[in-house]
């Protein structure tokens, strides 16, 4: 005769430990794939928008702009400076990161 | 704040390293709940355990942190085997099937007992002890994970128990 003690103690006794092998790893692996995949998806339709916005931009004021500013940037000392230091700055990021 | 709060977050903002974290965590439970639920099918409780996590990343947004990550995880494994059962159309919740099969490599003579009769409950009343017994939750909280009735969880553990009693007698 089964009495409830005995049942009790049956069915609180956890479950049979399952061994993982590489069953997570596949799941990550999937994962990743898909955050790709969205990132790919979010980048095309970006692209597919600026492209269908070109016509339109204001591009020949910006055109008009970039002439008149480009002279200004390229002899101006503290600008290349600042710009040296952080193509140096990137260089030396990417040599640690190595 | 657990540990588990701090990974579903890490989870949510695109750490793929931290979810996996969280599977590592959660695989066994999970497969090990839809391994019952399927009578010890290992390949489909693996097919499903796999399809939810995937929708658990998919849905993490979701995740309230009201109850524990393992039992919403249960949650979202329980409506997929739903889902293939409808599919396969097989085994209905109520008509229990007397042709078991089990996989009793590693089980004692009692576990294997006991799993050849869990085999023969209907899938809800199956559910229902394993949440309440083998995983300790409570009656409320499994009616949650199960989408059921409170009344429902109980009259299943109820039922489920006098089957179990009389399956394990003979």
């Amino acid at each position: 005769m089964m009495d409830d003690g005995h049942l009790d103690a049956l069915l609180t006794a956890p479950l049979d430990d399952v061994a993982d092998n590489g069953f997570s790893s596949r799941i990550t692996a999937r994962v990743i794939k898909s955050q790709e995949r969205r990132a790919w998806f979010t980048m095309l339709i970006a692209m597919i928008a600026l492209c269908a916005l070109v016509p339109f931009l204001p591009l020949e004021e910006f055109t008009h702009a970039m002439v008149r500013v480009t002279p200004v940037i390229a002899n101006s000392g503290a600008i290349s400076l600042a710009l040296a230091v952080l193509i140096l700055t990137f260089m030396l990021d990417q040599r640690l990161r190595e | 704040m657990s540990t588990d709060t701090i990974l579903v977050q890490r989870a949510r903002s695109g750490d793929a390293a931290a979810f996996g974290t969280l599977v590592r965590q959660q695989q066994s439970k999970v497969r090990g709940f839809l391994r019952r639920l399927t009578r010890a099918d290992g390949a489909l409780a693996d097919d499903l355990a796999q399809e939810t996590f995937l929708e658990a990343h998919r849905k993490i947004d979701q995740f309230r942190g009201e109850g524990s990550f393992g039992a919403w995880l249960c949650g979202i494994a329980w409506s997929r085997f739903l889902m293939e059962r409808r599919k396969r159309k097989e085994e209905p919740l109520e008509a229990p099937d007397e042709t078991a099969s089990i996989d009793t490599t590693s089980a004692s003579l009692a576990r294997l007992d006991l799993e050849k009769a869990m085999a023969q409950l209907a899938p809800a009343e199956r559910a229902a002890l394993t949440l309440c017994y083998a995983f300790g939750h409570s009656h409320g909280e499994a009616a949650e994970i199960l989408d059921l009735p409170l009344g429902t969880v109980k009259s299943h553990v109820l039922r489920g128990r006098e089957k179990l009693k009389a399956l394990l007698e003979t």
